[in-house]
């Protein structure tokens, strides 16, 4: 079968600019395409060349063809038999970091045996010049029989003549032959040496200006104090850059939703655009500010090389919940919203522990919470200061963001005893890659395509959530003479008249039993539905006196035991429809649900209880 | 001289719960490297085999006669150590390290 357009894969190891090859060959024309019942994802775009279209397919990194995760199975696939989804190939593009050849160039000579014509694109140029590196890349093309294309990808050069060389690829016409590797991979690796040997010439180590920087960026003590500075600046600026932003999307919101009040008439319809539609797609857009520059620093920190240094240096850290270095990242992120820390763990090669990882993720405090915690502590934490220097309110935050992380260090202890029983793993080995500066064609395309997934993956979740849950707050109707608020008739209200009996005992409400069902969809929704039920200015978020409300109406005891429930709980649904995704599988997110959900009420219990005991 | 080694097969989970001193010695280790100190990776009848480290060790060319150098370590337990073969650098835990039998740098 031979379709009017040709097909080359971009293969080569992790690392080795394989990205920015493919970024600089395609452009903004890429699109993320989704391996079926794998979370494998490759991207793939259409361009021209002289002698025709060509599909760039970017298949996931390599480190040979005897795969060792899912990532690398898809890449191994699609280049030997060929597969469905991806289609045949007709041509490969290897690329290779010039400065460090010999494992690429056992890589190509495990490729050659494929039979598919090989482009041998030596990437990272720049690099090997500064080593005093001199490659004889003719010599070697002609010992090798491909065709090598010199680049320095992150500024383009010689992308012009691996375009040249893509347009001579030919169309194939016979089917590859079968595929047998006639070396062991001993022999390829010394057939690679004596290459790198002759045409470049000593194998052994050339000390580098990264060795230099991470002797200081991995300093014992240098490197945590410069990890720590990096982490408070991302999390300073996704907060306080984030907040005026969203202030503007929020009121955008309001205006939106106003002007809608003003347009329809009353009814449903008019209900359904105000608070299902555009209540749920603004809860969406809110968040958005502060993903997109928690993205931003993601993608400097992994195009820089810095990110991995951070992976190795918490990895101990991490090992004392059984976990590793690589879930550092994923959850770091799950601080300003779990669904991209979970999206993140696809990183982690181990199975086990990509699923500990999402498991725990749900348990950092993400910014959802904060509307949630900023209500309550304000309502009923005084603001006196302890110790001289130390904020009450602030200390009282400190100890809700402290206790997710330690309820995480429990959870991920009791996972791995009961789901997976295994011990403290002792594997763990990562690449660090060469440190250099973010080429802004990589961050700028990292983002669209991020921020892409996130809008698509979490928004049509959270957005349907929403309708959902307006329906349930809804209907039934309330009756025309009724002065209560309207949701008390609901659905959602004998939801929570059947959930009180099961909440009076860590001290809730029937209200907050109520406002917990529309906080299935986001967990700030909470706010607004309490506002609701407490008859607050119509239900308009006017969030002083719901303050000045909610200290007549709770107790200290009652409000400390729903920030209890709030660490804990697992009131997002999209974050349990991201879990379905990523495990491809009802088991987790029902564990999730089940756990989480055991854990909040628990600790809203002991709250309640020991807070009670000690008023009197 | 060459080591003989009489480990049980699956020996690396065992080694992994084992202080380091309790491991026999037989040849240096990479794991005895310092910053700065290098060394090339000795034959392979010397280095404890266990499944996972031959993929690690086969995936990066931790092979007989490659040089390998610690480049440092990281804070909490010096581990994990970070080296450097050929020209790419590795994080790797010490456990892992420890199963890497080198000769000193020639």
């Amino acid at each position: 079968m031979n379709t009017a357009f040709r097909r080359v894969a971009l293969v080569g190891r992790p690392n080795c600019g394989k990205t920015s090859v493919f970024n600089a060959l395609t452009g903004l024309q890429q699109k993320v395409a989704n391996y079926p019942g794998v979370t494998v994802e490759y991207k793939k775009a259409r361009i021209e060349t002289a002698m025709g279209p060509i599909e760039l397919i970017d298949l996931p990194g390599l480190y040979s063809l005897t795969p060792q995760s899912a990532d690398e199975e898809i890449t191994v696939r699609a280049m030997t038999e060929g597969d469905d989804i991806i289609g045949p190939l007709d041509g490969l593009v290897l690329v290779g970091d010039a400065s460090n050849l010999v494992l690429c160039l056992r890589l190509l000579l495990s490729l050659k045996p494929l039979g598919l014509p090989i482009i041998f694109v030596v990437n990272m140029m720049d690099v090997a010049t500064r080593l005093g590196l001199r490659l004889d890349l003719s010599g070697l093309a002609q010992d090798l029989g491909v065709t090598i294309v010199p680049t320095h990808a992150h500024r383009r050069h010689g992308i012009d003549d691996v375009m040249t060389a893509l347009a001579e690829v030919p169309p194939r016409t016979t089917p590859l032959p079968p595929f047998q590797q006639s070396e062991t991979l001993r022999q390829r690796h010394d057939r690679a040496r004596a290459l790198v040997r002759t045409y470049v010439g000593s194998t052994d180590i050339i000390s580098s200006q990264s060795d230099r920087l991470d002797r200081v960026l991995m300093h014992p003590v240098w490197g945590i104090s410069i990890l720590l500075v990096v982490l408070m600046v991302v999390f300073q600026a996704v907060f306080a850059w984030a907040t005026p932003v969203m202030d503007g999307i929020d009121a955008g919101v309001g205006l939106l939703a106003g002007g809608v009040d003003q347009l329809l008439p009353n009814g449903l319809v008019k209900s359904l655009l105000i608070d299902g539609v555009i209540a749920g797609v603004g809860s969406v857009i809110i968040f958005l500010p502060q993903i997109l520059i928690l993205f931003l620093f993601i993608l400097l920190l992994e195009d820089s090389g810095y990110m991995v240094r951070a992976a190795v240096l918490m990895d101990r850290l991490m090992g004392m919940s059984g976990l590793n270095g690589r879930s550092f990242i994923p959850l770091l992120s799950s601080f300003a919203c779990a669904i991209p820390g979970i999206m993140a763990t696809r990183v982690i090669p181990d199975p086990k522990q990509r699923l500990v990882t999402i498991l725990l993720a749900p348990l950092m405090t993400c910014s959802a919470r904060i509307p949630v915690y900023t209500l309550i502590i304000s309502a009923f934490v005084p603001q006196q200061v302890v110790g001289g220097v130390l904020q009450l309110q602030g200390l009282v935050m400190f100890g809700l963001y402290a206790a997710g992380i330690l309820g995480a260090i429990v959870v991920s202890h009791v996972i791995n005893w009961l789901f997976l029983r295994q011990g403290v793993q002792s594997e763990f080995v990562m690449e660090l890659p060469r440190y250099q500066w973010p080429n802004a064609r990589n961050v700028a395309l990292g983002l669209v395509g991020r921020s892409q997934a996130f809008l698509v993956r979490a928004g049509g979740i959270i957005f349907l959530s929403s309708v959902v849950i307006w329906v349930l707050s809804s209907f039934p109707a309330p009756p025309p003479d009724s002065t209560a608020p309207a949701i008390t008739h609901s659905l959602a209200a004998r939801i929570g008249d059947w959930l009180h009996p099961l909440f009076a005992p860590v001290g809730f409400s029937w209200q907050m039993a109520v406002a917990l069902v529309p906080g299935m969809a986001a967990r700030e929704v909470v706010v607004g539905a309490l506002g609701t039920l407490y008859a607050v200015g119509d239900g308009q978020e006017t969030l002083g006196s719901l303050e000045a409300l909610l200290r007549q109406q709770w107790s200290l005891a009652t409000a400390l035991a729903f920030l209890a429930w709030y660490v804990f709980a697992p009131q997002c649904l999209a974050t349990l429809a991201t879990i379905r995704r990523e495990t491809n599988s009802w088991r987790w997110p029902v564990i999730t649900f089940v756990y989480m959900t055991a854990l909040a009420y628990g600790a809203a219990f002991v709250t309640y209880r020991v807070a009670s005991w000690a008023m009197g | 001289m060459k080591p003989s080694l009489t480990l049980a097969a699956g020996g690396l989970s065992d080694l992994g719960t084992k202080p380091a001193d309790t491991i026999p010695h037989l040849s240096r280790r990479l794991s005895d490297l310092v910053p700065g100190q290098a060394g090339r990776v000795a034959p392979e009848a010397a280095h404890v085999m266990a499944p996972e480290l031959q993929t690690v060790m086969d995936r990066f060319g931790l092979f007989p006669g490659a040089q390998v150098q610690c480049l440092g370590e990281a804070p909490f337990g010096h581990d994990p150590m970070i080296i450097k073969i050929d020209n790419h650098r590795l994080a790797i835990r010490r456990a892992m390290a420890q199963q890497i039998a080198i000769t000193a740098e020639a």
